[in-house]
């Protein structure tokens, strides 16, 4: 389906009548991902886009036709805010499409631990083990930020492809951890309350650190972090 | 008619404006007037024998205002430096590129420190149509409330005006 930023006010009108299979209910929400995608939400000129096209479909009543749920697996992927501006006019398949979004996530329970240094396990200390694997390819888009905790940032680690934390931030005093400190130390990412993972995009993990130094470090496996079950 | 009967209220955008927008103007921006209104018709009427202008005018949005004091102002979607303003692009509609450190300047940046404004929207070339059309598509200026097809169609008719005939494409 071409643009619909760059359809004519012709095709744009006819549009409703290109929605009468599935094929091209999913032709549409192609396009409207590819629209929102392409359109940061700037709070200027490309918000003002996305919102005005979301606007002049719903007054062609083409919401009436695409179901939500179809809509919101296309937009798995997309920025959340730009979503909602994209179907601001119409709260209630807004609603309807945000409910969708959420249940087609991953869903991530609360407190996650793990070993960083010397073989290294995955535990939960509250809830369910989460495994890497699940991790890999991923992409946290919800992840809230804390002033109470330390925070790094930590590439690629679960999926196992750098295996290395990229940089220290800083305690929460101010203090800067020794650069050494984190070769030894306990990962603890606090996943918060009603955490959702969106799949299948890069791997960004923020989170909160405590470091644990164990008694006898293993150089070799030093900055691993393996997978669960395969912990000392 | 006053100014309110034709074009509506003076009113702030309905939506939020970026700071790019509230800095810089597009340096396309003109005033739509006696002396610029016979070279924009000129402009305009080379699609009768050319095909360039209206494929890049289906693409590429002529944005346009009114403002307080019942001015018309024109300019194209341009694309700048979010810091410097630096002019860097137009906007060509149903392009997928994003660059780092560039914003897009809409109708906001058409206006001077004031952003209000009676009514915006597009200009564009109709292919399918073989026509130019006036449009309200701007979430800021062109879809408010009390806003209508007749405050759309006073628009038209200043280009009207100038010889230069617009078909309305109202959203309500």
């Amino acid at each position: 389906m071409k643009s619909l930023s760059a359809m004519s006010s012709t095709e744009f009108n006819k549009l409703i009548e290109k929605l009468g299979d599935e094929a091209q209910i999913k032709n549409f929400v192609n396009a409207v991902a590819r629209l929102i995608d392409s359109h940061p939400h700037d709070g200027g000129a490309d918000s003002d886009h996305v919102y005005m096209i979301g606007r002049r479909l719903h007054a062609l009543h083409v919401f009436d036709i695409v179901p939500a749920k179809i809509l919101a697996a296309g937009l798995i992927h997309s920025d959340v805010e730009q979503v909602k501006n994209f179907l601001a006019c119409n709260e209630k398949y807004l609603e309807k499409v945000l409910s969708h979004r959420k249940k087609s996530a991953v869903e991530v329970k609360p407190v996650v631990a793990s070993t960083f240094y010397g073989g290294g396990q995955v535990t939960s200390q509250k809830t369910r083990m989460l495994e890497p694997v699940k991790l890999a390819g991923a992409y946290i888009s919800d992840w809230k930020r804390s002033d109470e905790i330390v925070w790094e940032t930590i590439s690629d680690v679960i999926s196992g492809k750098s295996q290395e934390i990229e940089r220290h931030s800083r305690y929460a005093a101010g203090a800067h951890v020794p650069k050494d400190t984190r070769r030894y130390g306990t990962i603890i990412l606090h996943v918060p309350e009603n955490f959702m993972l969106h799949g299948n995009k890069k791997l960004l993990v923020t989170g909160p650190m405590d470091f644990d130094k164990p008694s006898q470090p293993n150089p070799s496996k030093r900055g691993r972090l393996l997978p669960a079950g395969k912990g000392r | 008619m006053s100014l309110e009967e034709l074009y509506g209220p003076c009113c702030a955008a309905q939506r939020s404006i970026s700071a790019a927008e509230e800095k810089f103007i597009p340096q396309s921006l003109q005033v739509f007037d006696s002396s610029t209104a016979p070279f924009l018709k000129a402009y305009m009427d080379t699609v009768t024998g050319l095909r360039l202008p209206g494929v890049l005018h289906s693409y590429c949005a002529i944005l346009w205002l009114i403002n307080q004091d019942g001015q018309t102002l024109f300019a194209l979607e341009e694309v700048v430096d979010e810091e410097t303003g630096e002019p860097l692009s137009i906007n060509i509609r149903g392009s997928r590129s994003k660059v780092e450190g560039a914003v897009k300047l809409g109708h906001p940046s058409l206006l001077g420190e004031v952003k209000d404004a009676r009514i915006g929207g597009e200009i564009v070339y109709n292919f399918d149509e073989s026509r130019w059309e006036i449009n309200n598509f701007s979430g800021r200026y062109g879809t408010r409330p009390h806003q209508t097809l007749s405050h759309l169609q006073a628009a038209a008719d200043v280009f009207k005006v100038e010889g230069i005939q617009l078909e309305p494409v109202f959203s309500a």
